[in-house]
């Protein structure tokens, strides 16, 4: 008796819970909704009167702070939510390979989707917004780690708790957005709050936030929440009880 | 002195084992262990059937007690799981997948060597190799439970658990997959099945578990399980226009052994089934009397399992 080997299982995983993620009605409001950055973009870079800090603050506000959450929400959320739900998980949960696997796959499949659905309206705006390369490089890179970090934070969120979908928006909109804002402890538990601190520190456009990590800090706390999203996922599945 | 051997192992070790929800009872105190072949868990629905299942797969722990496949606890050891093969009760797939590719997948996370063949060889076995290419979704209830069945026979596992696996099929898939199970049980195999309709476990196998109400309320040969039945006595509701008379006549020739008159209806107890069965027409020529409707009462599943309650 002998267990898959683990990036075969990942490989697997990912791939099954891809397929199911896919489905056209997310992707249609996806792409509706990564449409409306750019179209903001292209306003914004034509009627700022100071294009980098406009751009610095519309790619915060807009992108690492809705756009980018959002999206990993929809979809890292349902990868194992959803089968836990609906009794698929079975299919997965009972068979040589290691809980780890199931997680790391399924953040993948995640990452997979939400990445070109961010990162590519992202970068659009950004060029839009000409603030210069500064700001584009700086958005690429940002968007990438947030992704990666929301993902493994939402899929966890998935596996913890019934409708993630509003416990996410809840978390994005009054945690992040209006308590982070006031208190600098809750700020540092805000994913957010790193990934805005790359592009206003990269771009030197200082917004005064209360919560001031350093680009390398923020860099490795992204990171950091990325590897523990995934280790709890882990873990919950070890514990959960599946239908 | 020689070393006192190892108890055997073996391939279902079920111990004392309970589960609760909160305050609900599931299953209580559960013990019986099973070796190759087929065995059939009778319980109605709500019985606590899916809920050992899961304990015996892993997907959720006892309470108290302990579950063992293979000397193994398959929550906690991974490559046990790889010999087991469920097919669990729910009815969700994975619906964007074609049958080819959910069982393909099972083939895959099972390490199956050669998964295009086994896979191809799961689906025949279940009669579904002419729609291979159509998504599960789009698919019957018969069908998705064919292609549950072959996901769980792909890994050609040696312990199979099935959750009311008849479920949804026509009478000639029923056939099938009946001859299929006695097939992998005289392989060699531990084939465990769930069922609530009795004369399906009839024709599943001997060897029954019979579940009520949580607890393990019978086990062993199915003859025995129909003769400890047969021994009951038997409720039967007759629709007659004298049911004083009528009734008056099977108790004085010793027919029946309780009775209740409403009405028109007569409501009797009869441990002489059989006579019973003989007789009752005839009387009722004999007296004039008519009648309208014989039902019997308690030849439910429920009934049954109230019998065997009683009789622990």
């Amino acid at each position: 008796m002998s267990s898959i080997p683990a990036l075969q299982a990942i490989k697997l995983t990912h791939n099954v819970l891809l397929k199911q993620l896919i489905t056209k009605g997310r992707l249609i409001g996806i792409i509706i909704v990564g449409l409306l950055p750019i179209l903001l973009g292209w306003v914004i870079g034509r009627q700022s009167d100071d294009p980098l800090e406009a751009g610095v603050g519309f790619v915060s506000y807009m992108g690492l702070s809705i756009l980018v959450p959002i999206v990993a929400l929809i979809f890292a959320s349902a990868s194992l939510g959803d089968t836990r739900e609906d009794g698929t998980l079975v299919y997965l949960w009972l068979r040589p390979i290691s809980r780890l696997s199931v997680s790391i796959g399924a953040w993948a499949a995640s990452v997979t989707i939400a990445l070109p659905l961010t990162v590519i309206p992202m970068t659009i705006s950004a060029i839009l917004l000409d603030a210069g390369n500064t700001v584009i490089v700086g958005t690429v890179l940002t968007s990438i780690l947030a992704v990666l970090a929301y993902s493994s934070l939402f899929v966890l969120l998935g596996l913890i708790v019934k409708n993630p979908v509003l416990w996410g928006i809840a978390y994005i909109f009054i945690w992040e957005a209006i308590v982070a804002s006031f208190a600098k402890p809750a700020a540092a538990l805000a994913i957010s709050g790193y990934s805005r601190a790359i592009i206003t520190k990269r771009t030197n456009v200082d917004f005064d936030y209360l919560f001031d990590p350093s680009q390398g800090v923020s860099a490795l706390m992204l990171i950091i929440i990325t590897i523990a999203g995934i280790a709890f996922s882990s873990a919950r599945l070890n514990r959960l009880e599946v239908p | 002195m020689a070393p006192k051997p190892p108890p055997p192992i073996h391939m279902i070790d079920v111990s004392g084992a309970s589960k609760t929800f909160g305050n609900v009872v599931a299953v209580s105190d559960v013990s019986f262990t099973l070796d190759a072949g087929v065995t059939a868990l009778l319980g109605p629905n709500g019985a606590g059937k899916s809920t050992l299942f899961r304990m015996l797969c892993g997907l959720t722990t006892p309470t108290v007690g302990t579950v063992k496949v293979l000397g193994r606890d398959a929550r906690k050891d991974t490559p046990v799981r790889g010999k087991i093969g469920l097919s669990p009760q729910q009815d969700a797939l994975f619906d964007r997948l074609t049958a080819q590719q959910f069982v393909e997948i099972a083939a895959k996370t099972h390490g199956v060597a050669n998964s295009l063949e086994s896979t191809k060889h799961a689906l025949t076995l279940v009669d579904l190799e002419t729609v291979t290419n159509k998504p599960v979704g789009s698919f019957s209830k018969g069908m998705r439970q064919r292609v549950k069945l072959a996901a769980a026979l792909v890994n050609d596992p040696q312990i199979l658990i099935l959750d009311e696996p008849l479920s949804g099929l026509d009478p000639v898939q029923r056939n099938r997959m009946i001859e299929l199970f006695h097939s992998l049980g005289s392989q060699g195999k531990c084939v465990l099945i769930s069922s609530h309709i009795l004369d399906e476990v009839a024709r599943i196998g001997s060897q029954v578990l019979v579940i009520a109400q949580g607890r393990l309320a019978a086990s062993g040969d199915y003859r025995d399980l129909r003769t400890l039945m047969e021994d009951q006595p038997h409720a039967i509701q007759i629709r007659t226009n004298q049911p004083r008379r009528l009734g008056a006549a099977l108790l004085e020739r010793e027919i029946i052994d309780g009775i209740n008159i409403e009405e028109e209806t007569l409501n009797i107890t009869t441990s002489h089934i059989d006579t019973f069965g003989r007789s009752i027409a005839p009387i009722a020529k004999e007296l004039n009397v008519s009648l309208n409707e014989v039902v019997p009462m308690d030849d439910d599943l429920e009934s049954v399992f109230r019998y065997l309650i009683k009789g622990k």
